[in-house]
C-alpha cells in the first residue's frame, strides 16, 4: 500500500463506522432484543438456564448475524461509488483504484469483527457466557467468503446486494438438486457457486470450539479470496464509466 | 503533453447498435498551452474526458498523457480535475473533502491545513467550510470542485464547464484565476458551453460535432470570432 493510501485508511475507517458500523451495532441489538425475547432462538422453547439456554441462542443469533453483518459490510462497497459517481475525482489523484477497494475491505473486514465483538460482549452480558473466539471466528469465516463474493458482485453490478441475493439463492437450488456425486453437472456446479453449505449451521462447532475441518475451511477461505481477487481485476480493467 | 490520435469510441445501444460517440479524433495539448473544448450536447466532449482519465476505453486510438496511458501516468502523478457534475459525498464538510483529497493528492500531513486554508480564501469558501456538502448551493460546490482539482499543484488541469453555476462576481473571479493556473510546465485542457468563456481562457479551441473534430480554432484575444466559427462547424443541425 501507498504511504498516500495508508493515510487514507484513517477517513475509511470513519466511513465504515458511520454508514457501516453503527448499523451493523443496530441491527445486533435488534438481534438481541429478539433473542432475548424469545422470538429468536429459544422460540419458546424451554432450553433450562445458564450456559445451555446461552449457547442455544448464540447458535441462531449468528447464523442470523453473521450473513447480515457480512451484507452491510460489503453491499455498494465499489458499485455505490461508481453509481455516485464518486470515482471521478477520487481516482484523478495519484492512487490504484484496486488498491484503494482492496483496503476498503480489509477496513470493513476489521471493522465487522470490531463490531460484531462489541454485540457480542452485549450478548454475553445479557445471556451469559459464550465463546467470544469462536463467534468471531465463525464471522470471519464468513465474511472471507461471503465478503469476497459480495466485493466481486460489487466490482460487476450496481445491483450487487440483488445478485448476491440471486447467487446465494442459484447455489442452494442447484445444490440442492444436482447433488455433486450424482452428475458431472452437480460437480461442476459444486465447484464453481459459492460453497454455502460450508458454513450453513457451522455456528454449533465453533461454539464448541472445534469449528470445521480443515480442507472445508481452506475450500470456503480460497473460494472468497478468489472472489477477492477477481473482483480486483474487474476493477482494474472494467471502465469506471460506462 | 496530452495527446489524442485517432480516439474513436463506439457504444452500443440496448439493442445491440452501435453509436459512434467519437470519431477519429486528434488533438495535442502541450506544456504551457490552455485548450478548450467546445461543442453541442451529445458532440462527445465527456466521452472524450473520460478516455483521458481512463475511466473509459477507446474503441479504437489512443489518449495519452506524457507518453503515457492515462491511468498509469494519473496513479503515479495525478490530474487536476473538476467533472461537469461535482460529486462528493454530501455527509462530508468542505474542509474535510479538501483534507481527504489532499492525502490523496500525497500531500504532507502538516500541510493540508496550510494548503487547505489556502484554497478556501482563494475560491471564497470561508463561510462555507464547516457547512457540509449537502448543504451547498451549486456555485458553492462548483468552487469547491475546483479547489479540490488544485491541490495536487498538477502539471495537466482538466477542467469540464469550470464556470458552470458560478454567479457573475465568481465567472469574472474565474477568468483572472485561469489566468493565474497558467504555468509554462503545465497543460490546460477546459470544456465548456460558454463560447465567450473560451475566447477569453484558451488557445486554441477544438469545436467538436458529432463526434468529429469540427475545427480547431486559434484564438486571437483581439478579434473575437469563435461564436463563428462554432456556427460554421455545427451548421448542419442549425439548418
Amino acid at each position: 500500500m501507498s504511504g498516500r493510501l495508508a493515510r487514507y485508511a484513517l477517513f475509511q475507517t470513519t466511513d465504515y463506522v458511520r454508514e457501516r458500523g453503527i448499523p451493523l451495532l443496530l441491527v445486533g441489538a435488534l438481534l438481541l432484543l429478539l433473542a432475548g425475547q424469545g422470538v429468536v432462538g429459544s422460540a419458546g422453547i424451554d432450553l433450562g438456564g445458564g450456559g445451555v439456554r446461552a449457547l442455544a441462542i448464540a447458535m441462531v443469533f449468528l447464523e442470523l448475524f453473521a450473513p447480515t453483518a457480512v451484507l452491510i459490510a460489503v453491499n455498494g462497497i465499489v458499485s455505490g461509488d461508481r453509481k455516485h459517481r464518486y470515482y471521478r475525482l477520487l481516482f484523478s489523484k495519484p492512487i490504484s483504484a484496486p488498491r484503494y477497494y482492496a483496503q476498503a475491505f480489509l477496513v470493513s473486514l476489521f471493522g465487522t469483527l470490531a463490531a460484531t465483538l462489541l454485540v457480542l460482549v452485549a450478548f454475553r452480558a445479557i445471556f451469559g457466557a459464550i465463546p467470544i473466539w469462536g463467534s468471531l471466528h465463525f464471522v470471519l469465516l464468513y465474511f472471507l467468503l461471503f465478503g469476497g463474493v459480495g466485493f466481486l458482485l460489487s466490482a460487476i453490478t450496481e445491483y450487487d446486494w440483488i445478485a448476491l441475493g440471486v447467487v446465494w439463492s442459484l447455489a442452494w437450488l442447484l445444490r440442492s438438486w444436482f447433488p455433486a456425486g450424482e452428475s458431472w453437472f452437480g460437480r461442476v456446479v459444486n465447484v464453481l457457486l459459492p460453497p454455502l453449505q460450508l458454513l450453513a449451521g457451522a455456528a454449533a462447532p465453533f461454539l464448541g470450539g472445534a469449528g470445521i475441518d480443515t480442507h472445508s475451511r481452506l475450500w470456503a477461505v480460497g473460494y472468497g479470496v478468489a472472489a477477492l481477487a477477481t473482483g480486483l481485476l474487474v476493477v482494474r480493467f472494467r471502465p469506471m464509466a460506462s | 503533453m496530452i495527446a489524442f490520435r485517432d480516439v474513436t469510441r463506439i457504444y452500443r445501444s440496448p439493442l445491440g447498435r452501435p453509436i459512434r460517440a467519437v470519431e477519429g479524433f486528434s488533438l495535442a495539448v502541450a506544456r504551457g498551452e490552455v485548450v478548450g473544448l467546445a461543442g453541442p450536447n451529445g458532440a462527445g466532449k465527456s466521452t472524450l474526458i473520460n478516455i483521458l482519465l481512463g475511466y473509459l476505453s477507446p474503441t479504437s486510438g489512443s489518449a495519452t498523457i506524457d507518453g503515457r496511458a492515462p491511468r498509469e501516468y494519473i496513479e503515479a502523478n495525478g490530474v487536476g480535475y473538476l467533472s461537469e457534475l461535482v460529486a462528493i459525498p454530501p455527509s462530508w464538510t468542505v474542509r474535510s473533502a479538501l483534507a481527504r483529497y489532499a492525502v490523496l493528492a500525497g500531500l504532507a500531513e502538516r500541510e493540508i491545513p496550510r494548503r487547505a486554508t489556502q484554497l478556501i480564501e482563494l475560491l471564497g469558501l470561508e463561510e462555507h467550510e464547516r457547512k457540509k456538502v449537502r448543504q451547498l448551493s451549486k456555485g458553492t460546490l462548483q468552487r469547491l470542485g475546483l479547489a479540490q482539482a488544485l491541490l495536487g499543484d498538477s502539471e495537466v488541469l482538466v477542467l469540464d464547464e469550470p464556470a458552470h453555476g458560478l454567479d457573475p462576481t465568481w465567472t469574472l473571479r474565474f477568468r483572472d484565476l485561469m489566468g493565474e493556473l497558467r504555468r509554462p510546465d503545465r497543460a490546460i485542457l477546459t470544456v465548456s458551453h460558454d463560447l465567450d468563456e473560451l475566447e477569453r481562457t484558451a488557445d486554441r479551441v477544438a469545436i467538436m460535432h458529432r463526434g468529429r473534430l469540427a475545427r480547431l480554432v486559434e484564438i486571437d484575444p483581439s478579434i473575437p470570432s469563435l461564436e463563428r466559427h462554432f456556427r460554421e462547424a455545427t451548421a448542419e443541425d442549425a439548418a
